[in-house]
This record gives C-alpha cells, sequence and structure tokens, in this order.
C-alpha cells in the first residue's frame, strides 16, 4: 500500500513536473538560450510540443543585452524527434521558418566570445546529430561591417540531410536576390544566385565551392573603399583563414561608373575560376586576375546632351585586372575600327575634360586613367554625332603607344598623333581614287595655341576624280567647334592647284570652296575634257570659288587668264568641214570651209575670260586676241526655255 | 588709112607693159568673231531645285541641336527641368505668348528625344523603359548645379530639386 502511495506520489509529481515544464517551456528555451550565448537576450512568443515528438517554436528573437540590437528574428521552427533517439543524441528534423540574421559587429563580437572551453564542454557534454536541417527562405543582412561599414542583404535557404555530418557530399546553401552596398549609396554588387557548398567538418577553413551565377557590379568608389581597406581592416574571426576551394563566377555584368574621361557605358560580362582563394583576400585574388574582354558598342557620350556620342567603337579588347581597373589603370586596349563623331560635342568634350582635369590631369577626379599598350587600327572620323545624318571621311587611322597618361591633356596631345597609313583608297561610287602617303591626325594642334580642334594632315601620291588626275598633292583638313576648313594644293596638267573649303556643321548651312591654278597646261587640260573636239594651248592661271548650300552648289564664279601665247582649236568642226554637200556651188562651198577653218583656229597672244552660274544658268564670257583677230565667246546657259531674264536675250529670227 | 591706123595702134599697145593689179594687203587680214552661243535645258531644273531644299532638318538629333539654346534657357529660368524618364517637364509655366512657346518647344524637344531613344533601345535591344531611365540618369548627373531635376528620395518616391541645392 505504501509502494502504491509512493508510486502514486511519484506519478503525480513527475505529472505535476511535466504539466510545470510543458507550461514554462518557453521560459525554459530562454534560459537555454541565454545560457549557451551570453550577452544575448531571448524573447519567445511560444514553444510548444505535439507528442509524440515534435517541438513547435514561434516568434524567436535575439537582441544585444548590452544596446537591444536586433540580432536574429526566427517566425517559427519545428523540432521534430523521438524520445528514444534524444538520449544518443539524435534529432529526426529541424526546419527553421523565415529567419531573419542581422550579422552585424555585436553578433560577430558574440560568436567570437564563445569561447572554445565553452564549445568544448558543450561537445563533450553531447554531440547532437540532426537528420534533416530546413530552412526554405531566410534573410540576412550585414551592416557596419568593416571601415566601410558593407551592407550586404541576402535571401537564402538550404536543406541539409544530416547535420553536422552530411549524408550526401557536401552541405550546400543558396543565396539570391544578395546586393552589397556601402553606407547610404546604391548597390555596387547583386548576386543573381550564388550556391556555396561545404564540408561541414571543414566549415572553419574551407568552403569547397562559390558558384556565382549572374549579377551586376559597378567598378566605382565604393569598390575601391574596399579594395584599400581589405589589408587593413580587422578580419572577422569567424572567417579569418577560410579558404574557397574553387570560385566560379559567371554571368557577372561588369559596369565602370560613369567617368568624365571615359564618359557612361562602359559595360562587359565577368566570367572566371578561381582555385584555393582565401576568403578574406577573395576580392584581391579577382581584382588581379587577368582579364581580357572584347567590347562591343562602347560609346563615349557628350558632357551636355547625352543623346550625343562622341566616340563610339564597334570593338575594344582590353586586358586589365579589376584592381587596375580602380587604380584606373588597363593593361592593354586594343581598339578596331573607332568612330570619332566629329561634331561640335566632341569639341565640348575635350574642353570639357581639360577644365575637369586640368592639363596634368590633377582636377578633382584623381588621377587619369593609364594605358599601358595602346594599340589602334581602322579608326574614322565621322561627321556628325552618329545620327541620322552623319557622313563618314574616306580616311582611316592608327596608332601605337605606351603608357597613355589619358589624364593628363597635355601629355596626351603630345602623343596623339594618329598615323593615317599610306594606303591606296578606291571609291567607286564616287569615282574617286587615291594613293596617300603616311599622314598623320592631331588634337589639339597646335599644341602651344591650346587650341581644341583636330587637324589631320595627308599627302598624296596620286589622285583621281573622274577622268581629272593630280599628283603629289596634300590636304590639311581642320575640325574645330564652328566647322570643317580645309586646304589643300598639289601638282596637276603641268601647274599648281591650291584650294579650300570652309563647312559649319550644321548640315542645313551654307559651305564655300575655292580653287586656284597656276601655269595650268590647257593642252592638257582640254584634252582630257574634251578631247579632239575642243583644244587650247598655253599656260593658264585661274580662280574659282563655290558656294553652296547641303550638297547644291548654288553659285560658281571664277576668272582666267592666259599667261602666254597659245592657240585655239575648235576640231569638232572638222565634221561640218567634211559634210560641206557637194551639190553646192564651189563658191558657196568655199566660202562655208573659209568660214570654218577661220573659226576653227585661232592663235591668240592674250586670252582672258569669266564665268558664273547660278543654280543651273549662268554666262561663260571668252575673249581671245591674236595677229589675226580676235574671237570673243559668249556662251549662256538658261536653265529652261524662257527668254525673259535678266541675262537673257531673245532668241533671233 | 583707117586699117593702117588700127594697125599701127595695135602694135604700139603690144609693145607696152600691161598694168599690175595689187592683191595683197600690207598686213594681214584680221577676223574679229563674236558669238553668243545660248544653251536651253529643257529638263524642269527648277523644280528639282527646290524639290532639293528642304528647310527643315530631318534628324532628330539636328533639330534638337537647333533648340538647344532655347532648352537651356528655359533651364537656366528654372522653367523646366530634367525628369526621371529623359525626358523634360514644364515645372512653371509663363503666361501668354511665352508661355506657349515654352510649350510647344518642349512637346517638341521631347518628341525628338523620344525618337532618339527609341531608336537606341532598338539598336541596343533592350526596353524603352530601361533606356528612358538610363537617359535619366545620364541627363541628371549633366545638369548645372541650381537647374531643376527629379531626385529620388525613397525607393519609387521622386521630388523636383535644385541640383546641388
Amino acid at each position: 500500500m505504501a509502494v502504491a502511495a509512493v508510486l502514486v506520489a511519484a506519478l503525480l509529481t513527475a505529472g505535476i513536473g511535466v504539466w510545470v515544464a510543458l507550461r514554462e517551456l518557453p521560459r525554459i528555451a530562454k534560459w537555454m538560450i541565454e545560457r549557451s550565448i551570453p550577452g544575448v537576450e531571448a524573447k519567445l512568443g511560444d514553444v510548444s510540443i505535439e507528442l509524440p515528438g515534435r517541438l513547435q517554436a514561434r516568434e524567436l528573437t535575439l537582441t544585444s543585452k548590452a544596446d537591444g540590437g536586433h540580432l536574429l528574428t526566427l517566425r517559427g521552427g519545428t523540432v521534430d524527434f523521438d524520445f528514444r533517439e534524444l538520449a544518443g543524441g539524435r534529432v529526426a528534423s529541424v526546419e527553421l521558418v523565415e529567419p531573419r540574421i542581422e550579422v552585424s559587429p555585436k553578433l560577430l563580437a558574440l560568436l567570437a566570445n564563445l569561447t572554445p572551453k565553452q564549445t568544448a564542454d558543450a561537445s563533450a557534454r553531447r554531440k547532437w546529430t540532426i537528420g534533416r536541417l530546413l530552412c526554405k527562405y531566410g534573410e540576412v543582412r550585414t551592416s557596419g561591417i568593416g571601415p566601410e561599414e558593407l551592407k550586404i542583404d541576402a535571401k537564402f535557404s538550404f536543406d541539409f540531410t544530416g547535420f553536422p555530418v552530411p549524408a550526401r557530399d557536401l552541405h550546400e546553401i543558396f543565396l539570391w536576390d544578395l546586393q552589397a552596398s556601402a553606407a547610404e549609396s546604391e548597390p555596387f554588387f547583386r548576386v543573381d544566385l550564388a550556391e556555396i557548398a561545404f564540408d561541414p567538418a571543414q566549415i572553419s577553413g574551407r568552403i569547397e565551392t562559390v558558384r556565382i551565377k549572374g549579377g551586376s557590379l559597378v567598378l566605382g568608389h565604393e569598390l575601391l573603399a574596399l579594395f584599400e581597406g581589405e589589408g587593413t581592416s580587422p578580419s572577422p574571426g569567424a572567417t579569418a583563414g577560410l579558404t574557397i576551394g574553387r570560385l566560379e563566377i559567371a554571368r557577372v555584368g561588369i559596369r565602370l561608373e560613369e567617368d568624365p574621361q571615359l564618359g557612361a557605358g562602359i559595360r562587359f560580362s565577368l566570367n572566371t575560376t578561381f582555385a584555393n582563394v582565401p576568403l578574406n583576400k577573395a576580392a584581391s585574388a579577382l581584382g588581379e586576375e587577368p582579364q581580357a574582354i572584347e567590347v562591343a558598342d562602347l560609346e563615349i557620350l557628350s558632357p551636355l546632351d547625352p543623346l550625343t556620342k562622341v566616340l563610339s567603337i564597334r570593338s575594344l579588347l582590353a586586358e586589365f585586372t579589376l584592381a587596375g581597373l580602380l587604380r584606373r589603370e588597363i593593361r592593354a586596349i586594343t581598339v578596331t575600327s573607332p568612330l570619332i563623331h566629329v561634331s561640335p560635342d566632341l569639341f565640348w568634350y575635350m574642353e570639357y575634360a581639360q577644365k575637369r582635369f586640368g592639363e596634368e590631369g590633377d582636377g578633382q577626379g584623381g588621377p587619369g586613367w593609364t594605358v599601358r599598350q595602346f594599340i589602334l587600327t581602322g579608326g574614322r572620323l565621322l561627321l556628325g554625332s552618329g545620327g541620322r545624318e552623319s557622313y563618314g571621311l574616306p580616311l582611316t587611322f592608327r596608332t601605337s603607344a605606351e603608357n597613355v597618361n589619358l589624364g593628363n591633356l597635355a601629355s596626351l596631345r603630345a602623343q596623339a598623333a594618329l598615323e593615317i597609313p599610306a594606303q591606296q583608297y578606291v571609291f567607286e561610287d564616287y569615282k574617286l581614287e587615291f594613293t596617300s602617303q603616311p599622314g598623320e591626325l592631331r588634337f589639339g594642334y597646335p599644341p602651344e595655341k591650346d587650341e581644341k580642334n583636330i587637324v589631320g594632315t595627308v599627302r598624296l601620291d596620286s589622285l583621281r576624280w573622274r577622268q581629272y588626275r593630280a599628283a603629289d598633292s596634300w590636304v590639311s583638313v581642320t575640325f574645330d567647334r564652328s566647322g570643317i576648313n580645309g586646304l589643300f594644293g598639289g601638282e596637276a596638267y603641268g601647274g599648281y592647284l591650291s584650294g579650300g573649303f570652309s563647312f559649319f556643321f550644321d548640315a542645313e548651312s551654307h559651305w564655300v570652296g575655292w580653287l586656284s591654278g597656276k601655269k595650268i597646261s590647257m593642252r592638257q587640260l582640254t584634252d582630257v575634257i574634251a578631247p579632239q573636239n575642243f583644244r587650247m594651248t598655253g599656260p593658264f592661271d585661274f580662280r574659282l570659288q563655290v558656294d553652296a548650300r547641303r550638297a547644291e552648289i548654288q553659285r560658281v564664279k571664277g576668272d582666267l587668264i592666259a599667261t602666254r601665247t597659245g592657240a585655239l582649236t575648235i576640231a569638232k568642226l572638222d565634221d561640218m568641214l567634211g559634210r560641206v554637200p557637194d551639190g553646192w556651188p564651189s563658191l558657196k562651198q568655199d566660202s562655208v570651209r573659209i568660214a570654218l577653218e577661220t573659226l576653227r583656229d585661232f592663235d591668240y597672244t592674250k586670252c582672258s575670260g569669266d564665268f558664273w552660274f547660278v543654280d543651273s544658268q549662268g554666262v561663260l564670257d571668252l575673249v581671245l586676241q591674236g595677229p589675226s583677230g580676235s574671237r570673243t565667246f559668249e556662251v549662256v546657259l538658261h536653265a529652261d526655255d524662257s527668254t525673259q531674264g535678266r541675262w537673257k536675250k531673245p532668241l533671233p529670227r | 588709112m583707117k586699117p593702117t591706123l588700127l594697125l599701127s595702134l595695135c602694135a604700139l599697145l603690144s609693145s607696152c607693159k600691161a598694168p599690175s593689179v595689187n592683191l595683197a594687203t600690207p598686213d594681214p587680214i584680221k577676223v574679229d568673231i563674236a558669238m553668243r552661243v545660248d544653251v536651253y535645258q529643257h529638263s524642269n531644273n527648277r523644280a528639282t531645285v527646290k524639290e532639293k531644299t528642304k528647310p527643315v532638318a530631318e534628324d532628330p538629333a539636328a533639330r534638337r541641336r537647333n533648340r538647344m539654346a532655347d532648352i537651356q534657357a528655359f533651364k537656366n529660368d528654372r522653367l523646366v527641368g530634367e525628369a526621371r524618364d529623359g525626358l523634360i517637364v514644364i515645372v512653371k509655366t509663363p503666361e501668354g505668348e511665352h508661355g506657349d512657346y515654352v510649350r510647344k518647344t518642349v512637346e517638341a524637344e521631347n518628341a525628338d528625344r523620344a525618337q532618339q531613344m527609341k531608336d537606341l533601345a532598338e539598336t541596343r535591344k533592350i526596353s524603352l523603359p530601361e533606356i528612358q531611365s538610363e537617359q535619366g540618369a545620364l541627363w541628371r548627373n549633366r545638369a548645372f548645379e541650381g537647374e531643376l531635376i527629379e531626385v529620388e528620395i525613397e525607393p519609387g518616391t521622386w521630388k523636383w530639386s535644385a541640383k546641388g541645392g
């Protein structure tokens, strides 16, 4: 009886104990957590046990005892267990529901304060194993870490089969929507998806694999600060000595922060792999890894109008390191087929760059960009801003240079003589063909005058336009903010031609051109213009001026004068002489022949003339005087059939 | 008597030298010829010439360049500002004809910008809103101190503010 009473009392006591324990589970759990992690204050919404083996907790919050800072929030969690396995230290499964972890210096300090003794004691007491550890969705956020107060936000999930010892090869954690930013600025690093695989037995020393799939990285001042602080900021104890066995980065779009020197639009995709990278040196390893990329459609935009291009490059092969980019240093650049958009914006850009950086590149933008080796081929000039109305110039240029400092404009200008290679150019559409000697294209020339211009000079061995030819010629063209001015000269037809032109950039505006010739052989010239029909001999000087708008020549005006004696022969009249009818009376035949022969041949001692054409009409006056008389020709070109007009005469009746 | 006289005259005349007629000239013969040649073109060249001349620029970039000074003046007067979508917005409309002019000029500018951004989106094969957002940022970067720009004060919330103010 007494035994029964004792048993009842024991059962009652145990029942009361269980009842009390179940009733006070939240407090017990709170006490256990706070004991396990000193310095932490835990709040637990609810803890319940569902028999036979499920423990559920809701609304767990860990805060710092020191200042109340948030450390971790767990919306809920479920632990499935079997009482018989608990004695062996095994839990069937643990699921964490929406954990939110705030990784801050406080949390890292608390983790660091978990002394080896504490963990060793805990380990000595019991080695717990979990059959499955699951988290379908969680969030982690870092703040206030490092001198740059790097902020990282990410979402994560994992499903470990066997913990800590994995049932399969490795544990995997998936992170997505990862964003890293410094202080209050926009995120400079975004990761679409990251897969982290690790062996828990080696977690303190090694992460097997980190795969980054998709994302973007802005190379700018935040990243530079991160690189600079990497060697000086204290590494968190948890990551010191941690090595990544394999770091794979795929499809991460790199964008260079808009730089006044280089402009916007520098983007490329990063795909690379590293092996055995120390975690705290991962950024350095990534930074020093040689990269070779081909950038397509690189554009530098106008400083005043981002819809206007000043330079566009179809393809650019750059060799660099990310750390080098942050130092504004590029190992090698090979540019093929760049287009310089010659418009006022180009010269605004030159002026803007000079104001911004000064001649020595010490402006507020910091040191200038340096390119250790620079090769450029197939460059072209395009008149216009790349809009619909742009006109390419028929010249290419190239250059190669070492240690080009893009920030030091004075140095750049000295080095920026682009070579126009010797080449034979054939433009069938324009019926233009020429063979050039090496020429050059210079920016800001002459440098001592601080001009904002481009000056191109080319010497031509031979030039042919339609049937006209010239030899030993030269063309010098100066582009500046107001327009294009050019001069040219060359030997042609026994004499020397020289001329010039002046355009405004506005396609609607007027332009002028002029051409003069000295001692031009009229024999050679007329043999080309009207072979076998008309010939004049003797040297001539001439000059002409063209006024035009767009492609429409509005006026041509000029004059000519013979510098020595010569002869005029209108050989075309021989056809008429041959067609004098035999049936005519001999007197009539002879008269006609004498008249035509008189007109056909004429030796002159003086010859002068002038001409003008407006639109499609004009007048050529030519006066020749010689021992046998004079010839006065007036050729009037009428635009239409009308006889009414200021310089028109009625047709003879 | 008469026959004898006639014979004597003939004998007398036959012994005389015939008179010479000089056809040469002391100076060469000079021929002065004055000719006028009228060349008529029968094609309708005038019409062709007129067709070639198009006073209004067809290129949106050229049109924008022509009104650039006006737009800058509006910005200086703080009448318009650079919006987040790469377009300009009238923040304060002046009264009267000037207001109409501002409105028309801004409409034309935005139409041309929109056309250029559309071309850009097609060229780069990205969506127009992305281009607009990018252009908005670029325009804001290029705005001078004091000019009105649309600034994001928190995600999704924008307000007009003077740059650098």
